[in-house]
C-alpha cells in the first residue's frame, strides 16, 4: 500500500521546506537574537521587580542562570559564524553543511530547555507560568528541526519538567523556591493531584503542539514540492515554446526562400527577355520555364496551405473520425492512375478483402497522406516502372526487415495487430541512406526528408522538380493520427513508404491518451 | 578586354538559373559547368579546377552553400578559386549562417541577388576575376 504524502512527509527525515527555513534561521542568527531578547527582557524584569518590591529575596541562581544564558549565547554566536565561515557555508547548503547545522540547532534547544527548567526551579517551579515556554520551545521544534528530534526535544522537555515536579512534591529537591517571594506560599507544587494534573497537561500540550505543528510543517513542505514541480515543468514549458519559436522563425525564413525561388526565377527569365539576352530561338523555352516556374510557385502556396491546415487540425479530429482507410486509397489510386500513365508507370491497388480497413484518421488527411506518397513514387520512378499500393491489417512492425527505418513512434507501447497499413512500393531511383539516416536527429543540420523544404540529394541530382513539402505534410498528418512511418530504399531499386494507422481496437487506448494529454494541459494551465 | 575562355562552375540546384547563367555568360566568352548539387560539385572542381565558382546559399539544407564555401577555402587544391555566392535570402540572413558555422567573416568574394540581371552578373563575375589576376600577380 502506498504511504499517502503527508504521512510520508512527516517521517521524512528533513522536509525541503524545514531545511531551508533552519538554514535560513541560522543564516540570520534568528535564534540568538531571540535569546538575547529573552535575557534582556528577563534581566529588565528582574530590575523592574527590584524597584517596586525593594525587599524581594529573587535567589541568585535565577540572575546566574540569565547570566549564564547570556555567555552561551556569546558561545553560539561564535560557533554560528565558524559554521557559515566555511567555504561550504555558502548557499546553497551541502548534506553536510546541513548535518552540522540540524546538531547545532538541536544543541542550542537542549541547552535552551535545561535552562529553562533551572530557572522555574528557583522562581516557583511549576507554580511559575513560565511554563508555557516549554510549548513555544517546541513549536520551535517542529517546524525547524526533524520530526524525531523534536520529539526527542519533547521527551527532554517533559522529562526535566516532571522530575522537578515530582521531586519538589516528594522533597526531594529542596529547598522550593516560590513564584513570587513576596506573596504567600500556595504550596500547589506539594499537591500530588495538582502535579499530576500539570505534568499531563503539559505532555498533551507537549504532544499536540508537536503533532500538529509538524502536520502542518509536512503539509507546508509539500506545497514546497509542488511548488517546485509546477515551477519546472513551466520553465519546461518556456523552453518548449522558445524552441518552438525558433523552429517556426527557421521554418518561415525557409519558407520565404523557397517562394521567393521560382519568383526570382520568373523575374530573371523576363528581365533576360526585356534586355535582349534570351535569343529568338531560346524564347519558347524559356517562356515555358516561367510557366513552370509559376506553376511551381502556386504548388508550393498550395502545400503550405495544406501543411497549415493539417497543423491547424490537431490530433482530435483523428481520433473522432473513423476511416475506411481501402476506400480511399482505392480512390486516390484511381486519381492518380493517369499521372503513372503519363510517366509510363503501371499503378496497381491491392486491398486486403474481407478485413474491416477502417482506422482512426481523418478522411481529408488521410488522402493527402497518400497522394503525396503515391505522388512521389510516381515522380521518382523514370517509366516504365512499377508502382504498387497495398493496404492490410496487421502489426505496425509486419513484413518489414532490418533495413526498415521508423521515422516516428508517437507511443512507446509495443506493437498490436490493430494496426491499419497503408505502403507505397516502387521501383524507382530511392533515396540516399544519409537522407533517411538523419530522420531520427532533428538538430541535425543535414535534416531528413521528412523535414520542411528538405530533398534527396539523388532527386536533385536528377533534377526533378518538387517543394519538399509533401513528406512533412505526410509526417504532420501521421504524427497527429498517433502513427507511424516506415521507409525502406534501395537506391537505383526503389523505395517502399509504409504508414500504419491505429485501428478501432486502439481507439479506446487513443482517447484515454488524448483525454489525459487533455487533463494535464488544464492543470498546468 | 573579352575573357578568354574562363572556366566557371555553377552549383545550383535551380535548373533555370543553369539557363539563365549559360544565356548571360557563354555570349561573353566563358566556358560553363554547371552541378545541382555540392558533392557533385566538389568533385568537378577536383577534376575540372575553374577560373571561378557561383555557388548558390541554399540547396539540400539552407546553409550548404556556405559549408561548401569554406570546405574550398580549406583545401588547399581550392583555396585561390575565387567564390560569388548567389542567394535568394537576405544580407542578415547570410551573416546569421556565418555566425552558425563560428566566424565573423564570410569566404566569398562577390555576392549575387536572386532575381538578377545579366549585367549584375558579369560585373561580379569580371570583379571577381581581376581581384584574383591581381592578387596573382602581386
Amino acid at each position: 500500500m502506498r504511504t499517502p504524502q503527508h504521512i510520508s512527509s512527516f517521517l521524512n527525515p528533513h522536509g525541503q521546506f524545514r531545511a531551508k527555513v533552519l538554514l535560513a534561521m541560522v543564516r540570520h542568527r534568528w535564534f540568538i537574537r531571540l535569546r538575547w531578547l529573552f535575557v534582556f527582557a528577563a534581566l529588565a524584569l528582574l530590575l523592574l521587580e527590584h524597584l517596586l518590591n525593594p525587599g524581594t529575596a529573587r535567589h541568585s541562581a535565577v540572575v546566574i542562570c540569565i547570566v549564564v544564558l547570556g555567555l552561551i549565547n556569546v558561545n553560539w554566536t561564535i560557533l554560528g559564524r565558524q559554521l557559515l565561515r566555511e567555504p561550504e557555508g555558502a548557499s546553497p547548503a551541502t548534506p553536510t553543511l546541513m548535518t552540522r547545522i540540524i546538531w547545532f540547532a538541536n544543541a542550542q534547544m537542549t541547552l535552551d530547555i535545561l535552562l529553562l527548567t533551572v530557572i522555574l526551579r528557583y522562581s516557583g517551579g511549576i507554580e511559575n507560568p513560565m511554563v508555557v515556554f516549554y510549548l513555544f520551545h517546541m513549536l520551535i521544534a517542529a517546524l525547524l528541526l526533524r520530526p524525531l528530534n523534536a520529539l526527542l526535544q519533547g521527551l527532554w522537555a517533559l522529562m526535566l519538567f516532571s522530575g522537578l515536579a515530582i521531586g519538589e512534591c516528594a522533597g526531594w529537591i529542596a529547598p522550593h523556591h516560590s513564584f513570587l517571594p513576596y506573596f504567600a506560599e500556595t504550596n500547589l507544587h506539594t499537591n500530588w493531584v495538582f502535579v499530576l494534573i500539570e505534568i499531563g497537561v503539559l505532555a498533551t500540550a507537549v504532544f499536540g503542539a508537536l503533532y500538529f505543528t509538524l502536520q502542518i510543517s509536512a503539509r507546508l513542505d509539500e506545497q514546497e514540492h509542488s511548488l517546485r514541480e509546477a515551477n519546472r515543468a513551466l520553465r519546461e514549458s518556456q523552453d518548449a515554446i522558445r524552441d518552438l519559436q525558433a523552429r517556426r522563425a527557421r521554418f518561415m525564413q525557409t519558407a520565404a526562400h523557397q517562394l521567393k525561388s521560382p519568383l526570382a526565377g520568373v523575374q530573371t527569365l523576363a528581365g533576360l527577355i526585356r534586355d535582349g539576352v534570351v535569343k529568338a530561338d531560346a524564347l519558347q523555352p524559356t517562356c515555358a520555364r516561367i510557366i513552370r516556374r509559376c506553376k511551381e510557385g502556386i504548388s508550393q502556396v498550395t502545400e503550405l496551405l495544406t501543411l497549415a491546415r493539417v497543423q491547424q487540425a490537431g490530433p482530435t479530429r483523428n481520433s473522432e473520425s473513423v476511416t475506411d482507410v481501402g476506400e480511399i486509397v482505392r480512390r486516390i489510386c484511381q486519381e492518380y492512375a493517369p499521372q503513372a500513365e503519363e510517366k509510363d508507370n503501371v499503378l496497381s491497388c491491392q486491398v486486403s478483402n474481407g478485413v474491416n480497413l477502417r482506422a482512426l484518421v481523418d478522411p481529408v488527411s488521410l488522402a493527402d497522406c497518400v497522394g503525396n506518397l503515391i505522388d512521389n513514387a510516381i515522380k521518382y520512378t523514370t517509366g516504365p516502372g512499377k508502382i504498387e499500393v497495398s493496404v492490410r491489417r496487421g502489426t505496425a512492425a509486419t513484413g518489414h526487415t532490418e533495413a526498415v527505418t521508423l521515422h516516428c513512434q508517437s507511443d512507446s507501447t509495443a506493437p498490436t495487430p490493430d494496426w491499419i497499413l497503408v505502403a507505397v512500393k516502387d521501383n524507382g531511383m530511392g533515396i540516399e541512406p544519409e537522407a533517411i539516416g538523419a530522420v531520427d536527429d532533428p538538430s541535425s543540420d543535414n535534416g531528413s526528408i521528412f523535414d520542411s523544404f528538405r530533398r534527396g540529394s539523388y532527386a536533385l541530382a536528377a533534377g526533378i522538380p518538387g517543394t519538399g513539402l509533401g513528406l512533412a505534410i505526410v509526417r504532420e498528418i501521421v504524427e497527429q493520427a498517433n502513427g507511424r512511418i516506415f521507409v525502406e530504399s534501395i537506391p537505383d531499386d526503389g523505395s517502399t513508404f509504409s504508414v500504419a494507422f491505429p485501428g478501432l481496437g486502439r481507439s479506446r487506448e487513443i482517447r484515454e491518451e488524448h483525454q489525459k494529454h487533455s487533463l494535464d494541459g488544464n492543470t498546468s494551465h | 578586354m573579352k575573357p578568354q575562355g574562363e572556366h566557371i562552375l555553377l552549383i545550383d540546384d535551380d535548373q533555370d538559373m543553369h539557363e539563365a547563367l549559360k544565356m548571360i555568360l557563354e555570349p561573353e566568352g566563358f566556358r560553363l559547368t554547371c552541378c545541382l548539387t555540392g558533392p557533385l560539385g566538389l568533385e568537378t572542381m577536383h577534376r575540372d579546377p575553374p577560373d571561378l565558382v557561383l555557388l548558390d546559399v541554399m540547396l539540400t539544407t539552407p546553409s550548404e552553400g556556405f559549408h561548401l564555401a569554406y570546405q574550398i577555402k580549406n583545401d588547399d587544391r581550392l583555396k585561390e578559386i575565387p567564390v560569388v555566392m548567389i542567394s535568394a535570402i537576405g544580407r542578415t540572413m547570410e551573416m546569421d549562417f556565418a555566425a552558425e558555422l563560428g566566424s565573423d567573416y564570410l569566404p566569398v568574394e562577390k555576392f549575387i541577388n536572386k532575381p538578377f540581371e545579366a549585367a549584375s552578373v558579369l560585373a561580379a563575375v569580371r570583379e571577381a576575376l581581376a581581384e584574383k589576376d591581381h592578387h596573382n600577380v602581386r
